[in-house]
C-alpha cells in the first residue's frame, strides 16, 4: 500500500510541477493578471506537493508542525487564488472577494495560533476539529465559486473554450471533493483512502492540465460542432457574390472556431470587409496588424493570427479564455483562408464579368446613338440634294441635251439609293434602341398581306403559305420580317417564275421553326453568314435599281429575331434558298400543329 | 379680295429654309401666302417680341418651326410660346427630320399643335406642306394672330 502511495505522490508531483512551468511560462509570455492568478494557483499546488516530500508526516517535533502549518497556510491560498483566476472573466463583486480575502486571512491566521499541529497519525483534538470545519467552508466556498465561475464563462463561449472551461471546473471540483476525502477519513498509511484521494488530484491535475494546454486531438474534437457550422457557412457562401457579404457570412464563425474575441476580412487595400465581435476601432488595429501577414510567414502576434490571401488577409484575435495554442491554429487559419479567397476570387471574377458586360451593352447603345444620329444628320443634305434636284429638272429640263438628262437621273438614282440606305440604317439603329410592344401576332395573317402585296408587283412569282404559329412579338417588325425575306426570295431568285413557300415546323424543345423557301439562285456555301452582315450583298451594287436592296435587310431580320431570343440561318433548298428563322418556345403563343387541329 | 395668311419658319439649314418657303408658296390654295423665315430660335423668339431687326413684324398666323436650332431650340421656342398668354392662340406646328418618340411626346407635352417629320422627297415634301396649310388653313379655323 505504501509502495502506491508512493507512486501515486510522485505522480502528482510531476504533474502538478509540469503545470506549474507552463503556467509560470505563459504568464511570462502575456504578462496578464488572469494567467498570473493561473499560475499562482498551480504554483502553490506544485509546491505543497514538493515540501510534502520534505516534511515528516509523522514527526511530533515543533519544528514539523510549523512546517506544516506554513504548508497548510500555502494549501489555503489554493482556493483563493483559484477564485480570482475564475474572477478575471466576469464581473467582480468587491463586496464577494472582501468575504474570500477575510476567509482566506482568517483561516491562515487561525492556522498560525493553532497550539500544535500534529503528525498524520496523531490524534484529532476538538481545537483541530473546529478548525479542520473552519478551513472546509472558506476551501468548499470559494472553489465552488470559482467551478460556478469557469462552468458559467464556458456557457457563452465557443466550443474549444468553453471545453476547457468546463474540464478546469470539473477539475476543481474533483480537488474539492479530495480534499474533503483527506479530511473526513483516516489518513492511516494501511487503509487505501490515501491512495484513493491521491489518484483523484491526479485527475483534477489532468483536467486543469487538459484545460490549460489542451493537447491538438482534444482541440480537433471540441471544434467539431462549430466546424460543422462552419461547414454551412461555407455553403451559404456559395450564394453571395459580394466581398462584404462573403465576410459577413464567414468572420463570425471563424471567430467562434478558435473561440477567439473576434475577427475580420481584410480587402486588398487594407479597408476591413467584415468584422465579428471587434469595434471599428479594434477592427482597423487588427486590419492594419493583418496586412503585415505574407503568404509564407502568418503574423502570430498580441494575441492575433493573421494569414495572406490572394485577395486580402484573414485574421482572428484570441481572447483570454482562448489564447492560440499552436501551429495547428494558423494551418487552420490558413485552410479556411484558401475558401475565402475561392469565395472572394468568384466574387472579383463575378465583379469583372459584369462591368465588362455593363461596358459592352454601353458600347452597343452608345454605337446605336452614334448610328442614329449619323443616319440622321446625313438625312438633311439629301432633302436639299433632291430637293433642289428637283427644282433644277423643273426649270432647266426643256433646254437639256439627252446627256445631261441622263446625268440628273444618275444624280436622282444614286441619291434616293443613298436615301433608302439611310433609312435602312435608322431602321436598323431603332430595333436595338427603341423598345417596342409585344402582342400575339398570327404569322399566318401577316405573310399573307405580305404575300398579297408582292404578287401585286411579281405577278409571275407562286407563293405558297403553309401553317404558321402565332408567336408573341411587336406586329411591325413581325411585317418586317417576312417583307424583308418574301421580296428577297422573289427579287434575288434570278427567275421570274420562283415559287416562295413560307411553312413552320416545331422541334422536340419546343421552338417554332418558320422557314422562307425558294428555288432561285441559292445562297453559296462561303457567304451563309456574311449575308447578315451590313451592307453585304451578293450582287454588285447598282445604283440604278435601289428596289433590289441596301444590303441591310437581313440584318435588320437577325437583330429583330435575337431581339426576341430566336435566331435565323440560311441553307441549302435543292435548288435555291431556305431561311429558317427560330422562335424560342417562350414566344410561341400556339405553335403551327396546334393551328391545324384547331381547324 | 384673298385672304392673307403669315406663316413663319423657324429653320436654321438655309437650304431647308429655302425649299419649304418655295413649296409653300406652290401650295395654290387661293389664298396669299406671306412666308418669313428665321435661321434659330433667337431669332424666332426676337421675332415674336419685335425685338433688333424685327421691331416692325407682324405676329404669324402660323409657326413651322424645327427642333434642332442653334442658340435657343425649337422646344424651347415652344415652351416660350406656349407659356406666354399673349402668344400661346398661334398653332406651332413641329416641323423635322427626327422621328424619335421622345420629341413627339415632348412637343405635345408642352403644347405643340402637331408634329410633323419631314418628308425626304421634293414630292413628298411638297404633299406634306400641302397638306399642313390644306389642313390649319381649309379644315381648321386660325385664330387672328395677336396683334
Amino acid at each position: 500500500m505504501q509502495a502506491a502511495q508512493l507512486a501515486v505522490r510522485i505522480a502528482e508531483l510531476i504533474i502538478f510541477g509540469a503545470l506549474a512551468l507552463i503556467a509560470v511560462k505563459r504568464w511570462r509570455q502575456h504578462h496578464d493578471t488572469a494567467a498570473l492568478w493561473w499560475a499562482a494557483t498551480v504554483g502553490i499546488l506544485a509546491s505543497v506537493v514538493a515540501a510534502s516530500f520534505l516534511i515528516s508526516t509523522t514527526s511530533e517535533s515543533n519544528a514539523a508542525s510549523w512546517e506544516r502549518k506554513v504548508l497548510l497556510a500555502l494549501l489555503l491560498l489554493f482556493p483563493y487564488c483559484l477564485f480570482r483566476y475564475g474572477g478575471q472573466f466576469v464581473h467582480q463583486y468587491v463586496s464577494l472577494r472582501r468575504v474570500a480575502q477575510f476567509l482566506t486571512g482568517g483561516v491562515v491566521v487561525w492556522t498560525f495560533f493553532l497550539p500544535r499541529l500534529g503528525g498524520s497519525d496523531a490524534p484529532r483534538t476538538t481545537a483541530i476539529k473546529f478548525y479542520l470545519v473552519g478551513i472546509l467552508v472558506q476551501w468548499t466556498l470559494l472553489s465552488c465559486i470559482a467551478t460556478y465561475r469557469l462552468w458559467r464563462i464556458g456557457a457563452k463561449q465557443a466550443s474549444v473554450a468553453r471545453s476547457r472551461m468546463r474540464t478546469m471546473a470539473v477539475g476543481t471540483a474533483l480537488l474539492n471533493i479530495a480534499l474533503l476525502f483527506a479530511a473526513f477519513v483516516p489518513g492511516d498509511t494501511k487503509s487505501g483512502w490515501p491512495v484513493v484521494t491521491g489518484l483523484m488530484a491526479i485527475v483534477c491535475a489532468l483536467c486543469f492540465f487538459v484545460g490549460f494546454v489542451p493537447p491538438r486531438v482534444l482541440r480537433v474534437v471540441w471544434r467539431s460542432p462549430d466546424a460543422i457550422r462552419l461547414r454551412q457557412a461555407e455553403i451559404s457562401l456559395m450564394a453571395v457574390i459580394q466581398p462584404e457579404q462573403i465576410g459577413a457570412a464567414l468572420v463570425p464563425h471563424v471567430a467562434a472556431l478558435f473561440g477567439g474575441q473576434g475577427g475580420v476580412l481584410v480587402a486588398p487595400d487594407g479597408t476591413v470587409l467584415a468584422a465579428a465581435g471587434l469595434d471599428p476601432t479594434e477592427a482597423k488595429a487588427a486590419a492594419v496588424l493583418a496586412t503585415r501577414a505574407t503568404a509564407e510567414n502568418p503574423v502570430v502576434q498580441e494575441g492575433l493570427i493573421a494569414v495572406c490571401l490572394r485577395n486580402g488577409w484573414l485574421a482572428v484575435r484570441g481572447s483570454q479564455l482562448s489564447p492560440f495554442f499552436g501551429r495547428d491554429e494558423v494551418d487552420l487559419l490558413v485552410g479556411l483562408g484558401v475558401f475565402a479567397d475561392l469565395a472572394l476570387e468568384r466574387a472579383r471574377l463575378f465583379q469583372a464579368e459584369r462591368v465588362a458586360r455593363e461596358e459592352a451593352e454601353r458600347a452597343n447603345d452608345e454605337l446605336e446613338t452614334f448610328v442614329y444620329s449619323v443616319s440622321h444628320d446625313l438625312k438633311s443634305p439629301l432633302v436639299s440634294l433632291l430637293g433642289f434636284l428637283d427644282y433644277l429638272k423643273a426649270d432647266v429640263d426643256e433646254s437639256l441635251s439627252d446627256e445631261g438628262r441622263f446625268f440628273l437621273d444618275r444624280i436622282s438614282a444614286a441619291s434616293l439609293y443613298m436615301q433608302a440606305l439611310i433609312q435602312d440604317l435608322l431602321e436598323l439603329s431603332r430595333i436595338g434602341r427603341v423598345q417596342t410592344e409585344s402582342t400575339d401576332v398570327d404569322l399566318a395573317e401577316v405573310v399573307h398581306e405580305v404575300v398579297a402585296e408582292q404578287e401585286a408587283v411579281h405577278p409571275n412569282a407562286a407563293l405558297h403559305i403553309g401553317a404558321l404559329p402565332v408567336v408573341t412579338m411587336n406586329g411591325l417588325r413581325a411585317r418586317q420580317l417576312f417583307t424583308n425575306l418574301v421580296a428577297n426570295a422573289i427579287v434575288h431568285s434570278g427567275r421570274d417564275d420562283v415559287i416562295v413557300k413560307v411553312d413552320a415546323a416545331v422541334s422536340p424543345t419546343g421552338d417554332v421553326v418558320v422557314s422562307v423557301a425558294d428555288n432561285g439562285k441559292g445562297v453559296p456555301a462561303d457567304y451563309r453568314e456574311k449575308i447578315f452582315g451590313v451592307f453585304e450583298r451578293l450582287e454588285r451594287q447598282d445604283s440604278n435599281s435601289p428596289n433590289k436592296g441596301t444590303g441591310i435587310g437581313l440584318a435588320v431580320c437577325r437583330k429583330i429575331l435575337e431581339q426576341y431570343g430566336g435566331e435565323i440561318t440560311v441553307a441549302d433548298n435543292g435548288p435555291g434558298a431556305r431561311f429558317d428563322m427560330r422562335f424560342p418556345a417562350v414566344a410561341v403563343r400556339r405553335g403551327p400543329a396546334q393551328l391545324e387541329a384547331a381547324k | 379680295m384673298t385672304r392673307s395668311v403669315r406663316v413663319l419658319v423657324a429653320e436654321d439649314n438655309e437650304d431647308h429654309l429655302f425649299l419649304t418657303t418655295r413649296a409653300l408658296e406652290q401650295t395654290n390654295h387661293g389664298l396669299k401666302l406671306e412666308v418669313q423665315g428665321v435661321r434659330d430660335g433667337e431669332e424666332a423668339l426676337d421675332y415674336f417680341y419685335r425685338r433688333g431687326k424685327y421691331e416692325d413684324a407682324t405676329r404669324p398666323h402660323l409657326l413651322l418651326l424645327d427642333l434642332k436650332m442653334p442658340k435657343v431650340d425649337g422646344l424651347e421656342v415652344l415652351d416660350r410660346i406656349k407659356s406666354d398668354p399673349d402668344l400661346r392662340s398661334i398653332p406651332v406646328v413641329v416641323l423635322t427630320s427626327s422621328d424619335r418618340p421622345e420629341d413627339v411626346e415632348e412637343t405635345y407635352r408642352r403644347g405643340g399643335n402637331s408634329y410633323v417629320t419631314k418628308p425626304i422627297t421634293p414630292n413628298g415634301m411638297r404633299e406634306g406642306l400641302r397638306d399642313i396649310t390644306d389642313y390649319w388653313m381649309h379644315v381648321a379655323a386660325l385664330p387672328e394672330p395677336p396683334a
